[in-house]
């Protein structure tokens, strides 16, 4: 593997204005004027949040973190971020998050907090960062405000050293200019297999609700019981749950088919399933921007009706396949290649911002029947544990694909949210209560 | 703490009903907490306004400068009524771009049919403004101008209406799109034809319907065999 001889800037060059990230580049191409890609990231604390020193606590933190304070603008050939000064306020939460923001108003930050009884949230464009990096900027912003606020175990006051790591940052320190690094320049392998296109994958038939609705279902399931459920298998928690999910997809597919007396002779279409994975398990980087990329499973629903003990073997091995660090770098590879094309690279921004969309709307989210993210187990430094019940991870609404699933566990317990723009709850309920079927507790709440 | 007794979930103790299949609770020895705060807040954000409808009036201030130049140069200077030419096509344009931006949902059917009226409309200007007289004029439109107008507006009305109301894939599409313009090419030689005073005549436009048909059907046959169109796939790959 050879990866690209491209040496991060020193972080001083990036004071004003810096490029987007790879995967970045998607997400201003493809935002309507009713949807932009975004994602929330929520602490649910022990005790009620006090916005006055949420607000103090983000202007401490935000300095720290200067790769998220920044507006998008838009050059000849690029979109760029360029330094935005001042700091968001702190915003009473709503019911309808993750709204697009506002690329044109001043100040024209890509990221919210909101606070809402004992919840923290950031909400973020994914042109920003993706989730592993906004938990490290949530973490810190956390930490922070119980400086401030106090909590259980915790006194008012300056934290101790020990709280601060990798996983969340000191807001006195400099910024390492590693944090602002596109790793995926670094490790992408430029001479793998060419990609291929996947054929069209099935979506569920749902009634829309009115722009601007995002219906939130949260599962609240204790993490002993899912884990003996997946170990009963032979599988780690998520592919349990991929397998959940497809199966609930595939069952959703028979019912339809039943329904709407679709003919026999059309083929049903596969359920593909994206599942996000954190690259930094992989390839090691300090960087705070997107470095994720995703894997597909894949049933074909043609090949016949699949139990989910059957479901769960192929989810399970077809996610260690796409696990494989090489073949990961050579889909990294893939992604790259394109943006070092001279010809691409001279293209006027409207041009590729066209192309792209379109083929985003070509084979992009045609292909996918839906995303799961695992962002896997949260840790807190043991002096703030007690302060923080839970952490939260939801999925902003997509284009085409009506219900995305996002997770979180925090000691203990997994909150697994469904962030939906259709009235019917068939995925929702259809997952959730072949968990309890399984002998696994879960625990609801919504804002439906 | 109450089971939904549909779904077996356990819910928050301020639902009222279980949000997954909207059974209502009714749980006498734990009565829904009305008082406790919601676990999500009930206060939705309304979305930004709209602001095309202001795109579409900047649009029409900016265009009325060259309008009122023209107005003013031809009233000052003379020389017949010539501004009415230049006027018409910026109030055509803006008729045509300022459609989509003031319209709140896509509407392409009637848009589609607004522009081809602002067409003939701007036509019928030309042709009873024109210098060979009402009568020469309206022999040009009627004959040649209004049928081809119309011919284009239908061809184009008719796959964007059936489109909307049937969904149909790429295949199908195309298939509706090649006789779509077939049928078109032949209305327009019809209109031709009749202008040059040879009414029904048909030279090539017959040929290119046959063409058209042809595909279509071949289309439709790729589209209703899955291994006749697996096989093109793997043939044809690029």
């Amino acid at each position: 593997m050879s990866p690209l001889r491209k040496k991060s800037r020193p972080a001083t060059a990036y004071a004003e204005w810096f490029k987007l990230d790879n995967a970045a580049k998607l997400y201003p191409a493809i935002h309507t004027g009713k949807r932009a890609s975004m994602f929330r990231i929520s602490a649910v604390l022990a005790e009620p949040v006090r916005p006055e020193l949420l607000q103090a606590a983000l202007e401490e933190v935000l300095p720290r973190f200067p790769a998220y304070a920044v507006r998008l603008h838009s050059g000849l050939f690029w979109h760029y971020f360029g330094h935005a000064p001042g700091c968001p306020r702190v915003l009473p939460d709503i019911k309808n998050p993750m709204l697009r923001p506002r690329f044109r108003e001043k100040p024209g930050f890509l990221f919210r907090v909101f606070h809402y009884e004992r919840r923290i949230a950031v909400e973020f464009f994914h042109a920003l960062a993706d989730a592993s990096g906004v938990l490290v900027f949530l973490k810190t912003l956390v930490a922070a405000y119980l400086a401030r606020a106090g909590g259980p175990g915790v006194a008012p006051g300056r934290l101790p050293e020990t709280v601060y790591g990798p996983g969340l940052l000191d807001p006195a320190a400099t910024p390492d200019p590693e944090e602002f690094e596109d790793a995926f320049l670094r490790y992408a392998h430029l001479h793998g297999p060419q990609g291929y296109r996947e054929p069209k994958a099935y979506h569920f038939a749902s009634t829309p609700e009115p722009i601007h609705t995002l219906h939130m279902v949260l599962g609240l399931v204790p993490v002993d019981r899912l884990l003996e459920a997946a170990r009963r298998r032979k599988v780690t928690i998520t592919e349990y749950l991929a397998a959940v999910y497809v199966d609930t997809l595939l069952e959703m597919q028979r019912r339809e088919r039943e329904v709407l007396h679709v003919d026999p002779r059309r083929r049903p279409l596969p359920v593909r399933l994206q599942v996000p994975v954190n690259l930094r398990r992989f390839f090691p980087t300090k960087s705070l921007r997107n470095f994720s990329f995703f894997v597909n499973v894949s049933i074909d629903a043609a090949n016949g009706d699949y139990a989910f003990d059957e479901i769960l073997p192929l989810v399970h091995h077809r996610m260690r396949l796409g696990l494989d660090k090489r073949t990961l770098a050579a889909s990294i590879g893939q992604n790259v290649k394109p943006e070092r094309s001279l010809a691409l690279r001279l293209t006027p921004l409207f041009l590729k911002n066209l192309a792209i969309a379109e083929i985003y709307r070509r084979v992009g989210e045609p292909t996918s029947s839906g995303a799961m993210s695992n962002l896997g187990e949260v840790e807190m430094p043991p002096e703030l544990a007690d302060a923080v019940e839970r952490f939260e991870f939801s999925l902003g609404p997509s284009f085409r694909i009506r219900t995305n699933v996002a997770m979180a566990s925090y000691k203990g317990t997994l909150a697994i949210t469904f962030s939906s723009t259709c009235k019917e709850t068939d995925l929702e309920r259809g997952f959730l209560t072949r968990l309890v079927r399984d002998g696994i507790p879960v625990k609801v709440e919504s804002n439906r | 703490m109450s089971y939904c007794v549909n779904c077996g979930v356990e819910l928050d103790r301020t639902a009222a009903c279980c949000a997954l299949c909207g059974t209502e609770v009714c749980n006498p020895s734990q009565p829904v907490d009305m008082t406790a705060p919601k676990p999500f807040p009930e206060e939705m954000q309304p979305p930004p306004p709209n602001n095309r409808p202001l795109i579409a009036g900047l649009l029409a201030a900016l265009l009325s400068l060259p309008v009122l130049v023209c107005l003013v140069t031809n009233l000052v200077f003379g020389g017949g009524a010539w501004s009415v030419y230049p006027i018409g096509g910026i109030v055509l344009f803006w008729v045509l771009t300022a459609g989509p931006l003031l319209s709140r949902k896509p509407r392409p059917v009637p848009l589609i049919a607004l522009d081809a009226f602002a067409v003939l409309v701007y036509l019928f200007v030309i042709a009873a403004l024109g210098g060979q007289g009402l009568i020469v004029g309206l022999h040009w439109y009627l004959r040649l101008a209004l049928p081809i107008v119309v011919v284009v507006a239908a061809a184009t009305l008719f796959p964007v209406a059936y489109l909307r109301r049937y969904r149909a894939d790429g295949l199908v599409t195309s298939a509706i799109l090649f006789v779509d313009a077939g049928l078109a090419l032949v209305g327009i030689e019809l209109a031709l034809s009749f202008f040059a005073g040879h009414p029904f005549q048909l030279s090539w436009s017959w040929i290119v319907l046959i063409s058209c048909l042809a595909m279509s059907v071949a289309l439709l046959i790729i589209d209703r065999s899955p291994h006749l169109l697996a096989e093109l796939r793997r043939r044809l790959h690029v």
